[in-house]
């Protein structure tokens, strides 16, 4: 659908922020779910690029609004990594963009849920606030859902994001980066491993985005101590709704089988793929 | 996602204009309201298309390859973006023949456009049990032979040889009555030589052009970038040579063709037309925008409408080439 671009700034030295005023969007979303974007002209880059929904929020139409003030802003983080995000990067409020979405499925809460950890390496952050987010405001109707735990991972300290969404969250935040920068020296998968240990560890459940190498070590974790483990997942996409069967996923069952990362996911069972 | 009223299937007429433009053409006798189709495999099999348009809009629908035995597909990554294009490697991962009868025909057969359904086999035998069974299900139009997928191991390309070729489609004819479409691959010294086979063995209309056998590599870690290796580039990128195609065999040979190859929008299309073809199928850019083939119908009438042009069919093989050059 035809949009307009709200915001596009900087929020750290390596990545950005997007917002997107989307007439026609849901003015709410759940946690995991995405977005297929590109400029509204047909060129270079060729494809649309998917993000996870990281916020939406409406603007209140105050006086002298014009009609597109009341749209629905959805927000997107990103890094710039090639010549999608680059391109992305240098657009300008106001300018048109499309937007297809809400697409994918979402995490999903048990409502048994006794502790939420959630995991997220660097640009996978988004899906994770956002979950974060979800899991504060069904907490105060749900007593069940004690603790929340967030584990942040980087290379270096700029790649942790999104700290005061966490705070807000009320999470209880551990932070790893490779160059010891912020928090803990070393990868995420060191410090979470004695958490998930822990006999009280009943009633967890892990949610992770990240790359796929800590989704993986993440996953060899949660099989290890025997804890679900719903993580999302990427794969290069050209459509986001099923239709070019591009985002296959290996899942585990009788000789070769795949998912589509779009349409039955992007969240999976982790012990659902073969990693 | 603006959608019309569902003035479902009824030719749009356009209240401005005196004269309404005939898009109707008709394709081996399979009768189109308008000349536009989808391309097999950039549409699924319809469904996932509903909420983004109205799919009784289209002129016809051409599903997914089915293939006899399900096909799990290629391991991933399957795609990659190229320049103007992208590089596929599904596999043709497909739920097989009877999965398709079974789960996705009656959807289909709801549809007001006529379904075309695209089929492939590992032999000549397949190709024609293939037809023989998809031609005796209620609500199928026409059959298109995917003679040409480049993204399978073990010689499923029928298409670069006339003799497979001949023969593939021979076995089909003798199978079915139905429209036969086989749609043929670009990676040929000579594309005449083929399409001139496939008319002899009975052939109805011609499908130009499958994808472009090409490949990518990452520099970073000197992998090529689709698991397959190699792959089918689409898009914008392969449109001159798909035109160039469809144009020689219009000459040479007297079916109808449906030409596909990078069409974004309705001047890409026109382009097809002007060159010979008859009808014309959409296929990567229903990735970027599912409702491309709507807008390229809309396109096409505004056209028509703007250059005084009753019928649509005065199109097609309409290119002038100026005296004195050499073809
Ligand atoms: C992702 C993808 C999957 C495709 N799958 C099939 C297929 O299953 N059978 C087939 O005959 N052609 C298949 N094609 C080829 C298209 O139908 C079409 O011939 C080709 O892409 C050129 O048109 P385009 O540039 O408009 O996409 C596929 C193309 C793409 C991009
Ligand atoms: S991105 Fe096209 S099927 Fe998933």
């Amino acid at each position: 659908m035809r949009a307009t671009v709200a915001f596009n700034r900087q929020i750290s030295p390596a990545y950005l922020q997007l917002g997107i005023a989307a007439p026609a969007f849901p003015a709410t979303f759940r946690a995991g779910e995405f977005v297929m974007i590109r400029p509204s002209w047909v060129g270079d880059p060729f494809l649309p690029r998917a993000f996870s929904i990281y916020r939406i929020f409406t603007r209140p139409s105050g006086g002298a609004s014009s009609a597109g003030d009341a749209a629905p802003v959805v927000e997107i983080l990103y890094k710039i990594l090639g010549r999608g995000t680059q391109c992305l990067s240098r657009m300008e409020p106001g300018q048109e963009i499309e937007i297809l979405g809400p697409l994918g499925n979402s995490f999903t809460l048990p409502d048994d849920l006794g502790q939420a950890v959630l995991v997220a390496g660097g640009i996978g952050v988004p899906p994770i606030a956002a979950l974060a987010a979800q899991v504060a405001q069904i907490r105060n109707s749900k007593f069940e859902i004690r603790n929340l735990d967030v584990f942040l991972g980087g290379k270096t300290s700029e790649d942790i994001l999104c700290l005061k969404d966490f705070e807000e969250a009320g999470a209880g935040v551990h932070i790893t980066t490779e160059d010891g920068s912020l928090g803990t020296r070393g990868l995420i998968t060191d410090v979470l491993r004695p958490c998930l240990l822990t006999p009280h560890a009943s009633r967890l459940t892990l949610y992770a985005c990240g790359p796929p190498g800590m989704l993986a070590a993440v996953a060899g974790l949660a099989e290890e101590s025997g804890v679900p483990c719903q993580a999302s997942v990427e794969a290069n996409m050209a459509c986001g709704f099923g239709a070019c069967m591009g985002c296959a996923v290996e899942v585990k069952g009788d000789g070769k089988s795949y998912k589509l990362v779009c349409k039955d996911g992007p969240v999976f069972d982790s012990r659902e793929i073969v990693w | 996602m603006s959608q019309e009223p569902r003035a479902a299937g009824s030719p749009t007429p356009n209240p401005q204009s005196p004269t309404p433009v005939d898009l109707s053409v008709n394709v081996a006798g399979i009768r189109m309201k308008n000349p536009v189709m989808t391309a097999s495999g950039t549409f699924g099999y319809a469904q996932e298309f509903e909420q983004y348009m109205d799919l009784n809009r289209l002129g016809a629908l051409v599903v997914k390859t089915i293939t006899r035995l399900p096909r799990p597909g290629n391991p991933p990554p399957r795609i990659v973006e190229t320049p103007a294009g992208m590089l596929n490697a599904i596999g043709l991962q497909n739920v097989g023949i009877e999965g398709f009868i079974r789960e996705k025909l009656p959807y289909l057969r709801r549809l007001q456009p006529p379904l075309i359904v695209n089929v492939a086999g590992e032999s000549v035998e397949d190709f024609r049990e293939l037809t023989k069974r998809i031609g005796d299900q209620e609500g199928v139009a026409g059959i298109e032979l995917n003679v040409s997928c480049p993204n399978v191991a073990g010689g499923l390309d029928f298409s670069t040889d006339p003799q497979l070729a001949y023969r593939v489609v021979k076995a089909a004819r003798e199978a079915t009555p139905l429209p036969l479409i086989p749609k043929l691959s670009p990676n040929v010294t000579d594309i005449v030589a083929i399409a001139r086979a496939v008319a002899e063995a009975g052939a109805d209309a011609i499908s130009l052009i499958n994808t472009l056998v090409g490949m990518a590599v990452d520099v970073r870690t000197r992998r090529p970038r689709i698991g397959n290796v190699t792959g089918g580039v689409s898009g914008p990128a392969i449109r001159p040579i798909a035109v160039r195609m469809v144009w020689q065999v219009a000459r040479a040979v007297r079916l109808p063709i449906i030409g596909m190859g990078g069409i974004l929008t309705a001047e890409d299309a026109l382009e097809f037309m002007i060159a010979g073809a008859t009808a014309v199928a959409v296929g990567t850019a229903n990735f970027i925008d599912p409702e491309a083939p709507v807008r390229v119908i809309e396109g096409l009438e505004q056209y028509c409408t703007a250059n005084g042009i009753q019928d649509v069919r005065q199109l097609i093989g309409s290119l002038e080439i100026p005296l004195g050059i050499d073809e």
